[in-house]
This record gives structure tokens, C-alpha cells and sequence, in this order.
């Protein structure tokens, strides 16, 4: 196996860390999606 | 299309995710790949002999640490801009401090926090893709203990200033919820920067001093913590309600705070290791605030598994939902 270290001697919690960095990414790119579409500038309509 | 976003100081948590996020990155990369002394750097990665299933899980890895560096460093610098515009608007600042009902201005803590993990992003993430830079790393620990000392002083004096306001007549602190935890996780991540240099520096007087400066920081900042979470949890238990939707998500603010009191207490606990004749402590540590970790995550997460279900995708954007990540 490729990996050593203290919290690598077990593949399972590689694993775990592994996927946690996109679960990160993810939920980042969700919260930031919420961010962006809450700070659209609000467009004026022209009233005639 | 340009933006229409109103500065405020919990702005600075999206550079402060951005960050955790390079830095978890680094940290699978430092602990599963082996490498020379020191962080890990692009130039440690052979990827001439890695196998392609290796490859296929590692270079994702690093395209993401780089997409979130860049992030935490470009918003860092956005951000920083519009606060010192912020800081020029007469009254603007005096305003949002007074303003401490339900902990609103519990988010000054964020700029602290976010600026704290930048001078990280900047030695690992950073340094992983500018190897030159682990050559000169002692160079820059005499800066990184002066950005440190300025980091831990305007925390102290952020603590004194906004902590008056939250104890103040008048004030309902029954309303308080966890947002309220903001300056604790400041401390976290301020003693992070300090046992960084701690583990890093060369220099028995720059150790010295960082270690000394850190002990404070985490000694303050665990008094912070266990009293403002015993106090939360009481309310919260008290009044037999969940706090309002938008603040749920600040419940998960213990997950990285537990983390970064270990990891801290961890590296000191080394560096005082001699002293204590190797009494384990910091094994015990590092495990007990990773265990803590999981366990009030899990927890967290099953209390306001409704949040999860119902509402959160469909829901407009808070800044506690940063917490989440």
C-alpha cells in the first residue's frame, strides 16, 4: 500500500479522509452557489 | 454581471472555507504520499512511476488544493479591500459592534479566523506548489511570528472590545446561538498559526516565543469555548426548541474548533514533550479532539437531520451553511 503514517495504517479512514476533501469541495460549491444567486443585483424594470 | 455584495465581516468566511478546504487537500496528500523532510511539495510527487490508478487519485487531489488556494488567497485579498473601505465609512464600524443582540456581531471574528488560515494556506498549500519556497522557510518564521504576534493581539483586543458588548444591560444573551462560538474558533485557528511555527522553526528563540504565545492563546481560547458551549447547550436544552433555520448549521462550528484545539495541543505538547519525560498526553489529546469531532458531527447532524431533508437545498443562502464545510 502507498500510504503510510498514523491515521493511513488503515485504509478505511484513507478512505474517509479521501472522500471528505470532496465532500468539502461540494458542499462549498453549494454554499457558494446560494452566496452568488443571494448577491445578483437586482435588476430595475422601467417603468413607463 | 457585477455582484451587489454589501461588505460584512462574516463575508470573510467564504476565504476561511475556501482555505480548510486546500488545506484538507494537503493534508491527505502530506500523510498518504511519502516525501523528503518537511511539507510536502510538488517535486516530492513522482508521477513518472505512480501506477494510473495512483495518478487518477492524487491529481484530482491537487487540482482541487490548487482551485481552493488560489480561492482563499484571490477572496482573501477582495475581501480585505472592501474592509478597510468598510473601516473609512464614519460610523460604519461602531455600528456593527453595538449591534450585539442575538451575537450578530459575533462575526468580526471571522476576519481574524480567515486571515489566520490564509498565513496556512500560504505555508502548506501554497508551498506545495512552489517548492523554492520550503527552502526559505526559516527565513520566513522570523514575518510569520510578527503576523502571528499581530493575529493574537487584534484577537485579544476584538475579545475585550466585542465581549463588553455581549455582557452589557440590556443585552438577552438567552437569544445567543452558536454563530456566538465565532471568536473561540478564531482562537483555534490563531493557535494553529502559532504551533505551525512551533513544529516548523529552527530558531530556539522564535520556538520559544511561538510556543509560549500559543500556550496563552489555546489556554484562553479553551476557557472561551467550554464556557460559551456550556452555556449554548443549557439554553438550548432549556428552552426544548432548535434555533430558527438559518442558524442550525452553526451547530457544526465544534466539528473544525475540536480539531484545531487538538492538532494545536498536539504540536506544544510536543514541543514540552522533553520536559514532561514523553508522557503520551498528546496522542491522548490529538484522539480525544478527533473523537469529539465525529461524535458531536454525528450528533449534529441526527438533531437537525429535518434541516438536511426538508429545507437546506431549497433554502436561500446563510452565512452559518459555511459552517457546513
Amino acid at each position: 500500500m502507498y500510504v503510510y503514517g498514523f491515521f493511513y495504517q488503515y485504509t478505511a479512514l484513507s478512505a474517509l479522509n479521501y472522500l471528505s476533501v470532496y465532500l468539502g469541495a461540494i458542499m462549498y460549491g453549494l454554499v457558494m452557489s446560494k452566496f452568488l444567486v443571494a448577491h445578483r443585483p437586482v435588476e430595475r424594470v422601467a417603468v413607463a | 454581471m457585477k455582484l451587489s455584495i454589501k461588505f460584512h465581516p462574516l463575508l470573510f468566511q467564504a476565504s476561511l472555507a475556501a482555505g480548510g478546504v486546500a488545506l484538507m487537500a494537503f493534508n491527505y496528500l502530506h500523510f498518504a504520499i511519502p516525501h523528503h523532510k518537511g511539507p510536502i511539495t510538488l517535486d516530492d510527487i513522482s508521477w513518472g512511476i505512480m501506477s494510473p490508478s495512483q495518478v487518477a487519485l492524487y491529481a484530482p487531489m491537487v487540482l482541487v488544493m490548487l482551485a481552493f488556494t488560489l480561492l482563499n488567497l484571490l477572496l482573501t485579498v477582495y475581501f480585505l479591500y472592501r474592509l478597510v473601505k468598510w473601516l473609512r465609512e464614519p460610523g460604519a464600524y461602531t455600528a456593527f459592534r453595538s449591534n450585539a443582540q442575538g451575537n450578530q456581531n459575533a462575526g468580526i471574528f471571522a476576519i481574524v479566523g480567515s486571515l489566520s488560515m490564509t498565513v496556512n494556506v500560504f505555508w502548506a498549500p501554497f508551498g506545495f506548489f512552489v517548492p523554492q519556497m520550503s527552502r526559505y522557510m526559516q527565513a520566513m518564521m522570523l514575518p510569520s511570528l510578527v503576523i502571528f504576534g499581530l493575529l493574537l493581539t487584534a484577537l485579544i483586543f476584538l475579545e475585550v472590545t466585542f465581549g463588553r458588548t455581549w455582557f452589557a444591560p440590556g443585552i438577552d444573551r438567552t437569544k445567543f446561538n452558536f454563530v456566538w462560538l465565532l471568536d473561540a474558533f478564531a482562537f483555534g485557528l490563531v493557535a494553529l498559526t502559532g504551533s505551525g511555527i512551533v513544529a516548523m522553526a529552527s530558531s530556539h528563540l522564535i520556538v520559544d516565543i511561538a510556543a509560549r504565545a500559543t500556550l496563552f492563546t489555546l489556554g484562553v481560547g479553551s476557557i472561551i469555548l467550554l464556557y460559551k458551549v456550556g452555556y449554548l447547550t443549557f439554553n438550548h436544552v432549556k428552552a426544548g426548541q432548535l434555533p430558527a433555520h438559518p442558524v442550525m448549521p452553526a451547530f457544526f462550528l465544534i466539528v473544525p474548533m475540536a480539531c484545531l484545539f487538538g492538532l494545536a495541543a498536539y504540536r506544544i505538547e510536543n514541543y514540552l514533550a522533553p520536559a514532561a519525560g514523553g508522557s503520551g498526553l498528546a496522542s491522548t489529546l490529538i484522539t480525544a479532539s478527533y473523537v469529539l469531532a465525529i461524535v458531536w458531527g454525528l450528533g449534529a447532524i441526527y438533531v437537525i437531520r429535518d434541516y438536511f431533508r426538508s429545507y437546506f437545498v431549497k433554502s436561500p443562502f446563510a452565512p452559518p451553511q459555511w459552517g457546513f464545510v
